[in-house]
């Protein structure tokens, strides 16, 4: 056995060059299958990491996991809200410890005292790069402390703790501040609410990442399968067993495996810091977040090399090696049609099924059969992928030109089955991606539409209300069957909630600093709705909410996406909600000028300083109020659907060129086994130049042709899938980051492919010819 | 006397430490068939290689119609290559995937031809060569003899001045190898194309013009162009 294995080693190693170049080629192939497949594994755990570290965000008069014990600390009042800043996030807490036991979150050694602010590094660093106006002033106090890296998830995270003194900060039990008293902070992890249909779209995504990366290792492992048959022939010859010569076969496969798997552990851990900055929720990670399990490590170190060798032993077990030569056991089948008829159900099927699901109201059901009528669709696809490369591989070949094209297409029709082995994983990905991202992006575009009626250039707040106690009808009976067992709708006359404002003087203060920020153009004043009966009867007939109703003079209201009118109308605001109700009420300037005021918007030319100094200004005059622009509300209703836009873009490109790695190995592979033929061309007077536009078409074509019929595939699916919904949402073509993952990601392929070039000049060089 | 189309003038060309030529001199007139002979090892196809222009001697001089091809860059040797010289070798020059015809097209669509037109040149040679019938299969679907004389049929589509043959019939039985020689001689007599074979089997020397003997990297029995006439 040591003897068969020593022998093994040597035939692999001491084989020429050629041997080797085919023992790095596998190599590197198995070395990028690992580091991908680690960096796979550590993605799970650095989302893990995120929601670990914001688990204090969730702090609340119940904690689920308290960090402290409630019993033996102060009262610490308490606000979370979540500011912006140029599109980024501002995490902020508004604080008062009652006592010197006050629990204090992670990251803090001591609480900030009145007056003091304790800030994030990144916020530390954004605050000393931007004009105090439109940032550092939002924080009334010096910056006494830096945040530690136990509270952030992200080394991008904006956060802020405010301290203040007694009486700044006042927990309003039922209102709707968000003001709390609590006596612990929560070390729960965040939970994610993560729909039935969001786990299938990861397991489809792990799945479309995972049959790449694994048909990259079978491809990388039989590369010049023909030229190590030759070899286990002779071997043969000199009175090899089958078994012997099956040992022989593993051991190389191992060899490279073992070299593969070493290289990529090191490339991963090279990586890893670059890794840590794809932002795949998001948010950048820490490096260090990026724990690689032992068990993952163990898995791809011993999954990887077990993998190769069996893909080694599969492709060993379809030929049979005698001691004249390898036969083939199976000559390559002929591409069948009858697949496509497969794809069809699966096509009919799907839509059937998204059909269905929009009306059923069986969720796990829905999604499990539209998930079933894929998995039909995946199957015709790949089955019918030899039978449509054979039929492109025709027509190209009936039509081209010149060499190269022609040549290509031969080989392509010579083993359709093999070609598309190739490019299957493309034909997956692409389609999966296409089809997510075609998807999202008609879903965001409804979005926009549907929300936020908001200009884009205002800038506004409204101060908050009590809990709301809503009466559904304006009979004041709690009729409506959805809202009978809410204990927020209780039967009485239709009420408002009750709401903060500000008098006439703090209002004109307001009003008189935002005129002066460079960039504002106007400012809007919102009133509270009167709480007149007759008036919030007519609100409520008129089909509008009472949650929060502000009204504003018609002239005004064109900002905040009302129809032009008479009088005031009535405008739902509320945290991330500014939406018109259609209603106007019939009053005069005067009689509106005498409610409270409860909203004010800033109306800017659009300019990042002067949204943000506009941002500014209204926290300081309406403090504890949530500050918001269009831009804000989109993304608060969009970011589920942006992330998997995101990832599946993300996904799109890395699959890409990782077929792009499978493909470089089989043109590898093929120009290793085509040594003799090619160096021949080479030595009857063919240019390198047009060996290698030839071997380059072979690879280019069935890439960029599979690609885009993918993407055609993948969107015309996505608005079968939109068109069967019973939201009539239209079908919107991916925006500019689904195009750059596409070309970008099938250039990147091309680009690995021209890398594997240089060893085509190096196999066919005129004096390699002699030694034939 | 007729003037050398192609001569090889004190030809030296190690491989390594390993000499596989010491000072070899040859020369072929226009239209006149060469046999090389020798045993195995004794330089003959790095002397073919070396008149090709496939490599560059350590010393000497190759001449090809008046040009000192030996001193080209490697772009115009090959450009060379393509244009005026015709290669068969012992097996394996036939793209597998191509069907034959398309094989015997290739020097022309390589060349930028279109390809209706290097189908249609392509085409006569199926028949001089008693290869009708064959166009459509694949070089795994023909007989050895056939697929040698397809290779034929590509060295010489692109009517080359000079065809190089090395060991042509080296993997076939005596049958068909003398009709491949006999089809290769009539080919090149009919073109009046220069042929240089290399062979160890005297059959198939005996179709050359003239014969030399390789031994020991060294050209011996060489009679002068046109003496034996």
């Amino acid at each position: 056995m040591i003897r068969l294995l020593r022998l093994s080693g040597r035939l692999t190693a001491g084989g020429g060059r050629e041997s080797v170049i085919r023992l790095v080629l596998t190599g590197l192939g198995l070395a990028v299958a690992v580091t991908l497949l680690l960096s796979a594994a550590v993605l799970l755990p650095a989302l893990h990491a995120h929601d670990v570290a914001r688990a204090w965000t969730e702090t609340g008069p119940e904690p689920r996991q308290p960090a402290q014990d409630p019993a033996t600390t102060d009262p610490l009042v308490w606000q979370l809200t979540t500011d912006r800043f140029d599109g980024r996030d501002l995490i902020r807490v508004d604080l008062h410890a009652t006592g010197p036991d006050a629990p204090a979150p992670p990251g803090l050694d001591a609480l900030p005292g009145p007056g003091e602010v304790a800030v994030s590094p990144a916020l530390r660093a954004l605050m000393a790069e931007t004009e105090p106006a439109l940032l550092a002033d939002r924080f009334p106090g010096e910056v006494t402390a830096t945040v530690g890296r136990e509270a952030l998830a992200s080394p991008d995270d904006l956060v802020a703790f405010v301290g203040h003194g007694p009486g700044e900060l006042v927990d309003r039990e039922g209102f709707a501040d968000g003001i709390v008293t609590v006596r612990a902070i929560e070390a729960a992890p965040v939970t994610r609410g993560v729909s039935e249909a969001m786990r299938i779209v990861l397991v489809v995504g792990a799945l479309g990442l995972l049959v790449p990366v694994v048909s990259f290792v079978g491809t990388a492992t039989r590369l010049a399968a023909a030229r190590r048959e030759q070899r286990l022939a002779a071997l043969r010859l000199a009175g090899a067993t089958t078994g012997q010569v099956g040992w022989v076969a593993a051991v190389e496969a191992g060899l490279a495996a073992v070299g593969g798997v070493a290289l990529g552990f090191a490339a991963f851990f090279a990586l890893r810091p670059r890794l840590a900055e794809i932002p795949f929720d998001g948010y950048a990670s820490f490096p260090s977040d990026l724990r690689l399990s032992v068990r993952a490590a163990l898995a791809v170190g011993l999954g990887v090399p077990v993998l190769s060798v069996a893909a080694a032993l599969v492709s060993l077990g379809r030929i049979r090696i005698s001691p004249l030569g390898a036969a083939r056991r199976t000559a390559p089948r002929r591409a069948r049609a009858w697949p496509l008829l497969v794809m069809a159900v699966g096509i009919v099927a799907l839509g059937g099924a998204s059909l269905w699901a929009s009306r059923s109201t069986a969720e796990t059901a829905e999604t499990w059969v539209v998930a079933g009528a894929f998995l039909v669709l995946f199957l015709g696809m790949v089955l019918s992928g030899p039978w449509l490369t054979a039929a492109v591989a025709r027509g190209v070949g009936r039509f081209a030109r010149r060499a190269p094209a022609l040549l290509a297409a031969r080989r392509l029709e010579d083993n359709p089955a093999a070609g598309f082995r190739a490019i299957s994983s493309i034909v997956l990905a692409v389609f999966v991606g296409s089809m997510f991202s075609g998807i999202a992006t008609s879903i965001l575009a409804g979005e926009g539409g549907a929300r936020a009626e908001l200009q884009p250039d205002v800038v506004v707040t409204s101060t908050p209300t009590d809990d709301g106690v809503v009466v559904t009808g304006a009979d004041g009976n709690a009729d409506d069957a959805d809202d009978a067992g809410d204990p927020d709708v209780r039967p009485g006359r239709a009420a408002l909630p009750v709401r903060d404002g500000l008098d006439a003087a703090a209002t004109g203060r307001l009003v008189d600093r935002l005129q002066a920020v460079d960039g504002v153009t106007g400012v809007v004043v919102g009133h509270a709705f009167p709480d007149d009966p007759s008036l919030v009867d007519a609100l409520v007939r008129a089909g509008g909410e009472l949650t929060a109703p502000v009204l504003v003079p018609c002239a005004d209201a064109a900002v905040l996406g009302a129809e032009p009118c008479e009088g005031a109308t009535a405008v739902t605001m509320w945290d991330t909600v500014v939406d018109p109700t259609g209603f106007v009420a019939p009053l005069s300037a005067g009689e509106l000028a005498d409610l409270p005021v409860v909203a004010v918007g800033a109306v800017t030319d659009g300019s990042t300083a002067a949204i943000e100094e506009a941002r500014t200004v209204l926290q300081s005059g309406m403090p504890r109020a949530p500050v918001v622009t269009r831009a804000d509300i989109d993304a608060e209703h969009q970011r589920v659907l942006r992330t998997v836009q995101r990832v599946s873009n993300l996904g799109l490109a890395v699959v890409l060129v990782v077929a792009g790695c499978s493909l470089a190995v089989a043109v590898a592979g093929s120009i290793v086994e085509r040594k003799q033929p090619l160096a021949l061309l080479r030595l009857s007077g063919v240019r390198l130049a047009d060996l290698r536009r030839m071997v380059l078409a072979e690879a280019a074509a069935p890439l960029v042709v599979v690609a885009a019929a993918s993407v055609v595939m993948g969107l015309g699916v996505a608005a079968l899938v939109l068109a069967s919904g019973n939201d009539d949402r239209p079908f919107v073509l991916p925006g500019l980051g689904y195009w750059l993952a596409v070309v970008g990601g099938v250039a990147l392929a091309l680009g690995v492919v021209m890398a594997t070039l240089p060893i085509l000049s190096r196999l066919t060089a005129l004096d390699t010819a002699r030694f034939e | 006397m007729r003037k050398p189309l192609l001569a090889g003038r004190g030809i030296t060309r190690s491989f390594g430490a390993t000499p596989a030529l010491r000072g070899a001199d040859v020369e072929v007139a226009t239209g006149e068939i060469l046999a090389i002979m020798g045993p195995s090892g004794s330089g003959k196809s790095t002397l073919l290689h070396c008149l090709a222009g496939i490599l560059t001697p350590d010393e000497g001089e190759v001449w090809f119609d008046g040009t000192r091809i030996d001193r080209l860059r490697d772009r115009a040797r090959t450009e060379l290559r393509r244009r005026r010289f015709g290669f068969v070798f012992q097996f394996g020059q036939l793209v597998p995937e191509l069907p034959a015809i398309e094989n015997v097209a290739l020097p022309l669509l390589l060349e930028g031809r279109p390809r209706a037109a290097a189908l249609a040149a392509a085409v006569p040679w199926f028949e001089r060569l008693r290869l009708a019938g064959l166009e459509r299969r694949r070089p795994g679907q023909l007989s050895g003899g056939e697929a040698q004389r397809v290779a034929m049929a590509r060295a010489l589509v692109s009517e080359p001045d000079v065809v190089f043959a090395d060991e042509p019939t080296g993997s076939l039985d005596s049958l068909a190898g003398e009709l491949v020689m006999d089809l290769l001689v009539d080919s090149a007599r009919a073109q009046g194309t220069t042929v240089v074979v290399v062979t160890h089997e005297p059959r198939v020397a005996a179709y050359a013009d003239r014969e030399v003997v390789v031994r020991d990297g060294r050209v011996l029995d060489m009679a002068p162009v046109g003496g034996p006439e």
